[in-house]
């Protein structure tokens, strides 16, 4: 433990406790000694003072005594007669003592009074009856003198004695007043702290300097106390309130009083308590003389110590130099002496070391070189690693190494991952004949390593780890020839098989695109030739409407060319040739309007979902065309789910990648996408090839046109958009529709722009249901055309027939009782050729689709028809 | 360690502080003449209750706290009673015991009344403070009821007929209750007041005038309303005069002087009292005997009711009264154990206790029936 006491304060507090102690004891002794001797001269001091007090008092007693004697000898001399009573008189005038004298007979009946005539009648005490008084009865028994236990005067209200003498022919008494004795009490201490005063035998204070004592017949306290102790040198000591009185007490024999002198105990001590503070003065005096002394002896002992000290701290250091004595001690100096001998020897010893390690240090300073050279050579070493580590690390094509017979053993971060293993160990042993999934191509690159020592460039298609094939150029060479090492082949492989996809994507582009043009020219120089023969066989049907068999035949022909002119339409659409009349549009409104038709076009067991985003997406487009769209789309999810299945409509705002757009020479920028997905049979990679080509298709003869979704192709193109298809097989088809977003505010529904505006005219409405009629009627009047009415197709003829004039146009159910629409279709049709049409039909049997289509100008509603809709409808067809 | 000792100190200061609260005294006041010729009644009455102040505060206080008895002296004077009785409220006593005297009582007692203390009066008789709903209570009963009993007895028992008083009229208030409710009663029973002779104690007294005039008027009997020193003189100038009549006096008369300075003139003197010297109930016993260690002589009837007055006060603040409550709890508490019976306050505060009937014999006061 390191110490904490410092020899200084150690040797100051020895020196202080040495003084200290003595003087303490000393101080002790002489304060108790004193204390002593200052109680016995206090005791002494008030006992002289007791005494002179009582001296006083009692000589202050003798006189009036004196003068009862001569009164007692006056007496004696004139016993009868009234000078007595005069002398008496003059006695209490010319002294103070008496309050009153009276010369009592030997019955105890007063004779002669003398008073002062301010206090008493004579007259009144004369005769009076004194006998049971002590005063009487005492001198009168005793023969001798009598004091009386001191009284307050009931006349003059003062302490009083009565004072008594027996003489031959009675008592002579006397009240003699006692006040001036508290002067006397005053004035005997008047120089001195302290009390003297007299109580009398019941306590009863008779004589005090304070006055009001005596006058208010106060008791004194500690009565017992102040009796017993009477003439005890030692006096008394007794506690009041707190605060301690000494003092003595001294009996007055005859008139059994006592005399006390007594003060504060404190006020005794005074001299003791100066005493005390003087000797403390002198106990701090010596101690700080004693400090002081302490502290300069210290200072000659351990100022050489801490001399010495230092110099053992400087030989510590270093410092060799002679150790000089500090102070005046021997020892100091031959401290000093055996200092200087260590110092020397150390710096002998200490050259020797250094010789001795300037060899040692030398020898190290060769080798930390050669140890710096090394490890140069390391760093070297490893940087150069480290870049060709991270060359092959970062490299985006795959680095290889292999053996001569193909076993893999390392492959860079870029091949794991082309390759598709969680980890180069998963890839490592694998051979290069296994992950080569054609025959023979390793053996052929083998082969022609071997004999060029390279290949560069070459085409070679791997298998990933998930089945995917890889399209990639490999370049490669054969590794030096190491004895110990086997032979290797070092190489790149890149993957190219993303370029190889666009390329695909490019090449079918440009085929449709050829095709196309092609398609276009045919289509449209077959809609001429189609004219042609649809207007002969118009006119034909005139000229032999009487042969039934050549009518049979006409229609026949007239079928085919119908059915050739749809074809054209649908050439027409994939070659982009058709008329279209786009207009910005929001695709959210139409996609929502759109489901309702599709639904109709599939079974029950193929569930249509429809996404939509929460903002509008707005593309230049025609509508009627993008519903074609997604007409022929939804028929081909319906034939690739005979067994049922969802069709899945999503529409999300994007951003496409620039490679992909480039490959289908799009514009770049936001696009509105739409997938639409079913999760049939899918789509087998052959037939997605030319799933796009005009007259290709998967179904039996006779099924479909093959049209569909070249149109659908054709559409898109139209609206500067694209269209991608992609399939596996069990798990269904995805069909993406990129169309490019415009700024412009979309128009609002084709139909809803011109909805609010109000129109004119007479419609005239044939409807069998009462309840849609009535409706129709309202929604009319509502838009301000008027309304007639029929429910059936004879009365529709016969409304027509009637009010011909006043119609603009007809609006017809298809089905109807009687005569469908159709019917009186072709009755207005006779005589009125212009007059517009529009059929609303439930749901449409295809064939009768067919036939009205062509049939000219009629215009198509499926039900139901919403407002808007019609409304619009109503307007094109009156050309507002 | 040195925390420990701090502790301890701490702790000390904190007991030597709170000692110091604690022995902050109580304070009751004492009014009375105490110097004076008539300061008899004053003086024991406050060595009375000096007594019992002393003994409280030896048996520990009141609720740990010392009790100091400030005594003021009235001087028989009724310009100097209000002066002290305003003194001690400036001092802050809860209760004043005093005065001594009916006079001086009714001097000081209105100061009481505005200050709202307690001025407990042992001896006073007056009937002029009787019925009063005020501040000034007393343990000693109204005039009415001794003077009555006393008229009635001299009446009937002493068979006076033609009745000779004589009234100090230094102390009116006292002398006059009492020679109305004696002299009422004493003609209600048929007798007649032949002389009522009327002297200013200390200042005009003619006994030989009085000793006439009682012969002339063919008094068969003589009530004296005055203090001790002077019915003793008068006693003795009725003797010297020849007059051998009944003589009765109030209690007044009866305190220590009567009998040294009457002697054989006193001896017969009839005289109700509420306080029996010879009682020997071992409460009253202790009493006395502490009394006369304590005083180096008996004790006299101010002496006792004084007592009574500052025990009955200290009760009340021992049960938690303080100087707004003291009232109230006296007068809810309705009898006290005096020295020598129940005393039993009304609800005005005016007293009842038992009266004695003495005399002197042999220069003793004995009980008389």
């Amino acid at each position: 433990m390191r110490p904490s006491l410092h020899l200084r304060h150690a040797l100051s507090a020895g020196f202080v406790v040495v003084v200290l102690i003595p003087l303490g004891i000393l101080g002790l002794i002489i304060s108790l000694y004193l204390a002593k001797v200052a109680q016995d001269d206090v005791a002494r001091d008030n006992m002289s003072v007791a005494r002179q007090f009582e001296t006083i008092t009692v000589r202050h007693l003798q006189e009036p005594m004196n003068m009862l004697r001569h009164i007692r000898d006056m007496a004696e001399a004139f016993p009868t007669g009234d000078s007595l009573d005069l002398i008496l008189d003059s006695e209490i005038r010319n002294y103070t003592y008496y309050e009153s004298l009276m010369v009592v007979d030997t019955a105890g009946t007063v004779r002669h009074v003398g008073t002062l005539p301010a206090l008493h009648r004579r007259i009144d005490y004369i005769g009076m009856d004194v006998s049971g008084r002590d005063s009487f009865r005492i001198p009168r028994a005793t023969g001798r003198p009598s004091w009386s236990p001191s009284f307050i005067s009931p006349f003059t209200g003062r302490p009083t004695l009565t004072l008594s003498i027996p003489y031959k022919s009675g008592v002579i008494i006397g009240n003699i007043d006692l006040l001036s004795l508290s002067d006397v009490a005053a004035s005997i201490r008047a120089s001195d702290a302290g009390t003297a005063y007299i109580i009398g035998r019941d306590g009863r204070i008779i004589a005090h300097p304070q006055k009001d004592l005596v006058l208010q017949q106060a008791t004194a306290t500690g009565l017992d106390i102040l009796r017993k102790s009477a003439g005890n040198p030692g006096g008394f000591s007794l506690e009041e309130g707190g605060r301690r009185r000494l003092g003595v007490s001294l009996e007055m024999p005859e008139t059994d009083w006592l005399v006390v002198v007594e003060q504060p105990e404190e006020e005794a001590f005074a001299f003791m308590r100066t005493l005390k503070g003087l000797m403390a003065a002198i106990v701090s005096g010596a101690a700080v003389i004693a400090f002081i002394f302490s502290r300069f002896v210290s200072r000659r002992v351990v100022d050489p110590l801490l001399a010495l000290t230092e110099a053992t701290r400087k030989i510590g250091e270093g410092d060799f130099s002679p150790v000089s004595s500090a102070g005046r001690y021997v020892e100091f100096a031959e401290m000093a002496g055996g200092l200087t001998t260590m110092a020397q020897a150390l710096s002998r010893r200490e050259a020797e070391l250094a010789e001795r390690n300037g060899e040692l240090l030398r020898t190290e300073e060769e080798l930390r070189q050669q140890v710096r050279e090394y490890e140069q050579a390391q760093e070297e070493l490893r940087s150069s690693e480290e870049r060709y580590r991270s060359l092959f690390e970062s490299s985006r094509d795959v680095v290889f190494i292999c053996t001569e017979d193909g076993r893999l053993v390392d492959v860079n971060p870029a091949g794991i991952s082309l390759f598709g293993y969680p980890s180069l160990e998963a890839l490592v042993d694998h051979r290069m004949t296994d992950l080569t999934p054609r025959p023979g191509e390793w053996d052929r690159l083998h082969q022609e390593i071997s004999e060029n020592g390279y290949v560069q460039d070459r085409p070679t298609t791997f298998l990933g780890a998930g089945g995917q094939l890889i399209h990639t150029l490999v370049t490669a060479t054969a590794g030096a020839a190491e004895p110990e090492r086997p032979a290797a082949y070092r190489g790149i492989i890149r993957d190219i098989t993303e370029t190889k996809k666009l390329e695909q994507q490019l090449l079918h582009a440009q085929k449709m695109e050829s095709i196309g043009t092609l398609a276009g020219g045919v289509a449209h120089d077959f809609n001429n030739i189609l004219m042609v023969i649809i207007s002969a066989a118009a006119m034909m049907e005139k000229s032999v409407a009487d042969d039934p068999l050549v009518m049979r035949q006409l229609a026949m022909l007239k079928g085919a060319a119908e059915r050739a002119a749809a074809l054209t339409k649908s050439l027409l659409a994939f070659s982009r040739k058709q008329p279209m009349n786009p207009v910005p549009l929001d695709l959210c409104p139409l996609l929502a309007e759109a489901t309702g038709f599709l639904r109709r076009l599939v079974p029950e067991n193929i569930v249509i979902e429809v996404t939509l985003p929460p903002v509008p997406l707005t593309v230049h487009a025609d509508p009627i065309q993008i519903e074609q769209v997604l007409m022929n789309l939804i028929a081909n999810a319906r034939d690739a789910m005979p067994s049922g299945g969802a069709v899945r409509i999503t529409v999300t705002p994007g951003k496409l990648d620039r490679r992909f757009l480039h490959a289908e020479h799009a514009g770049s920028g936001d696009y509105a996408i739409i997938e639409f997905s079913d999760n049939g049979a899918g789509i087998s990679e052959k037939v997605i090839e030319r799933i796009f080509d005009p007259f290709f298709t998967t179904k039996e003869v006779g099924k479909g046109t093959g049209l569909g979704l070249s149109m659908a192709y054709g559409i898109v193109k139209q609206h500067h958009g694209f269209i991608d298809v992609s399939s596996r097989p069990g798990k269904g088809t995805v069909f993406t529709i990129y169309l490019p977003l415009i700024e412009a505010a979309p128009l609002p529904a084709h139909v809803a722009a011109a909805a609010h505006a109000p129109g004119s005219g007479t419609i005239l409405l044939v409807e069998d249901d009462p309840a849609v009629r009535e409706m129709g009627v309202a929604l009319l009047a509502e838009f301000g055309y008027d309304t007639l009415t029929a429910a059936d197709g004879i009365e529709a003829a016969a409304v027509f027939s009637e009010k011909a004039g006043e119609i603009n146009l007809v609006i017809l159910d298809v089905i109807m009782p009687r005569k469908n629409g159709r019917q009186v279709y072709d009755l207005i049709r006779e005589t009125h050729p212009d007059m517009p049409v529009l059929f609303i039909t439930g749901y449409a049997p295809e064939n009768l689709a067919v036939e009205l289509r062509p049939s000219g100008e009629a215009k198509f509603l499926v039900k139901p028809v919403t407002p808007d809709a019609l409304l619009a409808a109503i307007r094109q067809e009156l050309g507002a | 360690m040195t925390r420990k000792v701090l502790r301890s100190l701490a702790l000390a200061a904190l007991l030597a502080m709170t000692g110091c609260r604690e022995s902050e005294p109580l304070r009751i006041g004492y009014v009375g003449g105490i110097t004076g010729h008539l300061a008899d009644l004053g003086v024991a009455g406050r060595d009375g209750a000096l007594l019992a102040v002393e003994t409280i505060n030896r048996t520990g206080g009141i609720r740990g706290r010392k009790i100091e008895l400030v005594v003021r002296d009235d001087r028989n004077d009724p310009a100097t009673a209000p002066k002290a009785v305003n003194d001690l409220i400036a001092n802050n006593v809860v209760a004043i015991i005093g005065h001594m005297t009916s006079a001086m009582s009714l001097a000081g007692a209105p100061v009481a009344n505005d200050a709202g203390i307690v001025m407990l009066s042992p001896t006073t008789s007056t009937n002029e403070l009787s019925g009063k709903d005020d501040m000034f209570l007393r343990i000693y009963p109204a005039s009415r009821e001794t003077a009555t009993r006393l008229a009635l007895y001299t009446r009937n028992d002493l068979h006076v007929g033609r009745i000779a008083i004589v009234i100090d009229a230094s102390n009116r208030g006292h002398t006059l209750g009492w020679y109305r409710n004696f002299s009422d009663a004493f003609g209600g029973a048929g007798g007649t007041v032949a002389l009522v002779h009327e002297f200013e104690s200390g200042k005009t007294m003619d006994l030989s005038r009085l000793v006439a005039e009682t012969t002339a008027a063919r008094a068969d009997g003589i009530f004296i309303l005055a203090g001790a020193v002077d019915t003793a003189l008068i006693c003795q100038n009725l003797r010297k005069g020849g007059i051998r009549l009944p003589i009765v006096v109030s209690e007044w008369s009866t305190t220590d002087e009567l009998v040294p300075q009457g002697g054989k003139a006193v001896e017969g003197v009839m005289f109700y009292q509420h306080f029996d010297r010879a009682n020997a109930t071992p409460a009253y016993q202790t009493f006395r005997d502490a009394y006369e260690e304590r005083f180096g002589r008996p004790p006299s009837f101010p002496a006792v009711f004084s007592y009574e007055a500052v025990t009955f006060v200290a009760d009340a603040l021992r049960r938690g009264a303080d100087r707004k409550t003291l009232k109230a709890d006296l007068l809810r508490q309705h009898t006290f154990p005096g020295l020598q019976g129940t005393v039993t306050l009304d609800r005005f505060g005016d007293a009842t206790r038992d009266a004695f009937l003495m005399t002197v014999t042999d220069g003793v006061f004995v009980k008389r029936k």
